[in-house]
């Protein structure tokens, strides 16, 4: 099943890492591998974290009535949730994805700006530590919902400030990281590797880089306006100064939406990986999907007030943000097709990181089949800010995003680790991820229809079945989470056995010409042209 | 093939129906090995841009049409 081929720089490998061992090894670290480890490791950490919120407030809306929060505490919980998932979890994630394998996969010896990378990872901790410890600070963490909006962010205590302080650290290591994945990937290519021969995972993430610099920055005006109104006498989003409340939605969505595919192309851009290698056919369409990725980048920027339709605006603009949303479907229904178009006919086998990918496709096509009734106007009308929205979104995030991080996991851990994982264990994970999934969100669905709004701790008695059952679905998904723990230590300790270089046989992209694991420093010496000629055939692309 | 002297093309309706395949993701193989060969990327970006122009305006044309002044 394994094909063997000898890694060109083997001899220098394993005998040349010297690097700091224990705590400073990590505090110092500018090896990519390192450094995607601890990104790895946060996101996980954080995923937890807001995880146990997330618990928190299934228990509370388990039943009718207050149970278990106050309502203040509640909000703070579905904030910081919200926060904490996006900011914490999915987007660290990702980039921590893009620091292991990006050198890998293009033949760089590491990423461009190696000590910047270093900083990049190590503000997060710190922001991290003041969204947590402002549950205890006078006033409660934020609980403006994760979109912070105006007035409600400018009149609470100081778990604000202490948030915005933290979404401004976050934004700084965001913009530093996309800065270092853009010169990687523009200058550091083996030769040979066109940018046409790049694996489309380096494409999507490369594209999610441009659009984190030009969003993020957003982000932080958006917040430091809020700042200056809460301290400096500014009125920037108070009427009674002269501004205007919906000014920061604009601000925030300018940014929000574009920070919807910054946490979804890069899990197409696993998907893309993955489907080929397990389908064993190339990728269909793979110039489409780079096309197709970044008209869903342009048009990202074009759509914002789809967020808003409920606030007040001319018909005209409603009619025009509604028409650039529905299109939006077209390049990306391209994207499911030539997924689909790749499994078709091909020899396909369903290990854990392909059983992920195709949870991705199906699920993710009912996320964005729900954003499409939620793009009409009409009907947004009804259902903005309705338990509809929630499932809409944790389609396109959970099923989306965080699937496709997990079929990363489990189609990368053998090199990342050097053993295979517990394939039983991993399908299991699977399953039990899938089966929890929908019985968590698929009921939101209805809650939203009826007209259950969003963020109250409380609701009326003929919604409580289906929220009994997202609550049970909720726990059950979320303590299930402990099988991808168990099996990711486990495959750290030995696993079921040394995994090959090339364990996956449909897999042509650089890294799999390294051994498993891969080694401290890997691509010293570029792969040769003949290598990535080969590769780039085997992948169809010319 | 990478090797050859890329042949520009100074045609513009090439970049503009390169981006419009690419948009609806329907472009023959052998027209797309060809848009490899005869456009720049600085081509594709400026037709990408003009395309995303054009857009915008047709959008606004046709929202204002539907729309009672």
């Amino acid at each position: 099943m394994t094909t063997v081929t000898h890694a060109p720089d083997l001899p220098h490998d394993d005998h040349h890492d010297h690097h700091p061992t224990g705590l400073a090894r990590w505090l110092t670290a500018t090896n990519h591998k390192d450094i995607g480890t601890l990104y790895l490791w946060f996101a996980f950490t954080m995923f937890i974290s807001g995880g146990v919120l997330a618990l928190c407030i299934r228990l509370e809306l388990f039943s009718p009535g207050l149970q278990f929060f106050r309502p203040e505490l509640f909000n703070q919980f579905t904030t910081l949730h919200g926060l904490i998932m996006v900011f914490g979890a999915i987007m660290p994630a990702f980039t921590g994805l893009a620091n292991w394998q990006i050198p890998l996969m293009i033949g760089a010896p590491d990423m461009a700006f190696a000590r910047m990378n270093n900083w990049s990872f190590w503000l997060l901790p710190p922001a991290a530590l003041l969204l947590m410890i402002s549950f205890v600070v006078p006033g409660g963490a934020a609980a403006a919902g994760w979109t912070l909006y105006a007035p409600l962010s400018t009149q609470m205590g100081m778990g604000m400030d202490l948030t915005i302080f933290a979404i401004h650290i976050m934004g700084i290591s965001s913009i530093m990281g996309a800065i270092n994945i853009v010169t990687t990937i523009l200058n550091m290519r083996a030769p040979g590797m066109t940018m046409m021969k790049m694996p489309m995972f380096c494409w999507t993430t490369l594209i999610t880089a441009y659009l984190l610099i030009a969003v993020m920055p957003v982000l932080a005006g958006a917040v430091t306006m809020v700042l200056t109104d809460r301290h400096f006498g500014t009125s920037f989003f108070n009427a009674a100064g002269g501004g205007d409340p919906v000014l920061y939605q604009h601000v925030f969505w300018f940014f929000g939406h574009p920070e919807v595919y910054i946490m979804a192309l890069p899990a197409f851009g696993v998907v893309s990986q993955v489907i080929p290698t397990f389908s064993r056919k190339p990728l269909f369409g793979y110039h489409s999907m780079v096309y197709a990725t970044s008209s869903i980048a342009i048009l990202s920027f074009m759509v914002w007030a789809h967020h808003m339709y409920s606030v007040g605006m001319p018909v005209t603009a409603q009619l025009f943000f509604m028409y650039a949303t529905t299109l939006i479907a077209v390049p990306t229904g391209v994207k499911v097709f030539n997924w689909i178009a790749t499994m078709w006919q091909g020899s396909m086998s369903l290990e854990t990181p392909m059983l992920f990918a195709i949870g991705f496709v199906c699920l993710f096509t009912l996320g964005g089949l729900s954003g499409v009734v939620l793009s009409i106007a009409a009907v947004d009308i009804q259902l903005h800010d309705t338990y509809y929205v929630v499932a809409h979104f944790h389609y396109v995030l959970v099923a989306g995003a965080l699937f496709s991080l997990f079929s990363a996991v489990y189609y990368w851990l053998p090199k990342w680790t050097g053993y295979m994982y517990n394939e039983k264990m991993g399908k299991f994970h699977f399953w039990w991820s899938m089966i929890w999934f929908n019985v968590t969100f698929f009921p939101m669905h209805f809650l939203g229809l009826a007209g259950m709004p969003r963020r109250i701790p409380d609701y009326a008695t003929q919604f409580t079945e289906f929220n009994t059952m997202a609550s049970v679905g909720a726990m059950m998904f979320g303590f299930g989470q402990l099988i991808l723990l168990y099996n990711v230590i486990h495959a750290i300790r030995g696993g079921v056995g040394p995994a090959p270089q090339r364990p996956w046989e449909g897999a042509h992209t650089l890294e799999w010409e390294v051994p498993s694991p891969a080694p401290f420093h890997t691509w010293e010496t570029p792969p040769p042209v003949e290598l990535v000629d080969k590769l780039s055939a085997a992948q169809k692309l010319h | 093939m990478d090797n050859q002297p890329p042949k520009p093309s100074m045609n513009p309706f090439k970049a503009i129906g390169a981006v419009l395949a690419a948009f609806t993701g329907i472009r023959r193989g052998k027209d797309s090995k060809g848009d490899l060969q005869k456009l720049s990327p600085v081509q594709i970006i400026l037709a990408g841009l003009i395309c995303a122009a054009v857009f915008i305006g047709s959008l606004i044309l046709l929202v204002r049409s539907i729309v009672p002044a």
